[in-house]
């Protein structure tokens, strides 16, 4: 469920169509497909919103939403 | 100041100063103490090794502050272009996180050289940008600083300045709202929208399309103002900028030089090729009409001239705009400060009745790559004929992939030829350096 919607808001954040969000995996490199810092505080504030969670600053880190699974991480991270 | 100093002059060759060039780039930070939300610390690295570009203006008599000394066949490389080899000074430590001037600043040795230096004839300390470090670093070493103070910069930087500048002056404009909340934000997108397609949203203190928005339907407004929402959070913005959006054929930029003495000069119009709210590259010379280059001139120096009254000086920059009748829209915003794009103003001089394109390219990849390795590569796909004027790298150390951790950039600068050959060979050059960071073939 989790990786289905960030792959939506991914879709979205990261302009990518559907042919190439089908064949991203959780360890792909979100950098390459365009990740940067502008769209990567849009990503958080979806994540948040849908998640009900609020990062620490010292989170907000590139790194640390460089791949889908490293997402989760940090999302399950606040949820626990 | 011993003599009339015009930087534009020296660069020129024109005098036998001697300058100390400082790239801090960054020097937003300090004036706002507002930084990225999301931390990348490898983006900070390679932006932190962009400096090499200022030795597209140097002189051999100068001083250049760099975090490493350039690799030698770089070196070689800009001599054979025409360019000129400065002294090199290097701070000691080489933190990644902290700016060049406090690297500087901390580095005593490095501040006793500046010390000696500045007790030559003529030395002038030209840093990026204006902020309390690179002040400290002329009081500290004797050196005479070319520009404003801290306080004039953070002021003519500021979105809302240029807006105000706009406005006194009456050049033309697009509509605008100051906002102080999402709810403000959200009234001005409804008013806006009568009269344009889209809105931009803008941090009065953004820089590099960091806190700026292109808003072209409710739903993009919605996640704007999330984002506005969360920033609001962390950090202290009193005043957000909407305005119209114009459309337009074309992004321009615009150099201006204001020496200590009043004196103005708008030394260069180029065009800018921006992706969504970034800059990528320039076109020199811009593709417009000599009316258009006209009105480029005049405005550059009437907002000179009104800049110097407001007691700026040193070199600024305007980002402006043709729109789709073909008048030029003079400020979309003003950088009191060098960009990227100062460092190419000199470009046409060498190389005249050519076309330029300069631009950047992002890689990243597991494999080696270095500027010996990019160089080679493009040497065997006979990218640097003609004696490279045709294809030039003009910034090696970006492209050392052991410099943050495989992410790599390419500055190039591409000479002869119509636009659309040019963005051919950009495209080719793009293949190529995946294809090192990738290891394909």
């Amino acid at each position: 469920m989790m990786e289905e919607y960030l792959k939506n808001v991914l879709m979205e954040v990261l302009e990518l169509d559907e042919s190439t969000i089908e064949e991203i995996d959780n360890e792909s490199d979100l950098i390459e497909l365009g990740l940067d810092s502008l769209k990567a505080i849009e990503l958080v504030v979806y994540i948040e919103n849908e998640y009900d969670v609020a990062v620490d600053d010292d989170d907000l880190l590139i790194d640390n939403l460089a791949t889908i699974n490293n997402i989760i991480n940090l999302i399950n991270r606040y949820k626990d | 100041m011993d003599d009339k100093f015009h930087l534009l002059n020296h660069i020129r060759g024109n005098d036998d100063s001697i300058v100390i060039w400082l790239f801090n780039i960054g020097v937003e930070k300090k004036w706002n103490g507002i930084d990225s939300i999301i931390r990348d610390d490898k983006e900070n690295t390679i932006v932190n090794h962009i400096e090499e570009i200022n030795l597209l203006v140097t002189k051999k008599q100068d001083y250049m502050i760099l975090r490493k000394p350039p690799l030698d066949s770089f070196v070689e490389s800009l001599l054979d272009n025409g360019y000129e080899k400065p002294n090199f000074l290097c701070p000691k430590c080489e933190d990644e996180t902290k700016s060049i001037s406090e690297l500087v600043l901390e580095d005593t040795e490095l501040l006793d050289s500046l010390k000696k230096i500045s007790s030559l004839k003529n030395v002038y300390f030209v840093p990026y940008g204006i902020s309390d470090d690179e002040m400290e670093i002329a009081k500290a070493c004797g050196l005479t600083l070319v520009g404003g103070t801290t306080k004039r910069s953070r002021e003519v930087n500021n979105k809302i300045f240029s807006k105000e500048v706009a406005k006194k002056m009456e050049l033309p404009r697009a509509k605008d709202f100051m906002c102080h909340n999402v709810d403000e934000i959200r009234e001005s997108y409804d008013k806006l929208c009568k009269d344009y397609s889209k809105i931009i949203i803008k941090m009065p203190c953004n820089s590099s399309g960091q806190g700026m928005w292109i808003v072209d339907s409710e739903k993009k407004l919605k996640t704007v103002c999330m984002i506005i929402d969360r920033m609001s959070r962390t950090q202290n913005v009193e005043e957000w900028l909407v305005e119209g959006w114009i459309d337009k054929t074309l992004d321009l930029n615009i150099q201006v030089y204001v020496s200590e003495y009043g004196e103005v000069e708008t030394f260069s119009v180029k065009e800018q090729i921006i992706e969504g709210t970034l800059y990528v590259g320039s076109v020199i010379p811009a593709r417009i009409n000599d009316e258009q280059y006209k009105d480029c001139i005049e405005y550059g120096n009437r907002i000179g001239h009104y800049l110097y009254e407001q007691g700026y000086t040193g070199v600024f920059g305007i980002d402006a705009l043709v729109d789709l009748n073909g008048t030029v829209i003079p400020i979309i915003e003003i950088n009191g400060r060098f960009t990227l794009s100062t460092y190419l103003s000199f470009v046409d001089v060498k190389y005249p009745h050519k076309m330029s394109y300069c631009f950047y390219l992002r890689a990243h990849g597991t494999c080696e790559c270095s500027y010996d390795i990019v160089l080679k590569q493009l040497k065997n796909e006979q990218m640097l004929l003609e004696q490279q004027t045709c294809c030039f790298i003009y910034n090696a150390a970006t492209l050392d992939s052991g410099l943050a951790d495989g992410n790599v950039r390419l500055f190039c600068m591409l000479t002869g030829g119509e636009f659309e050959s040019l963005d051919n060979q950009k495209k080719y050059i793009d293949k190529v350096l995946n294809t090192i960071v990738r290891g394909g073939t």
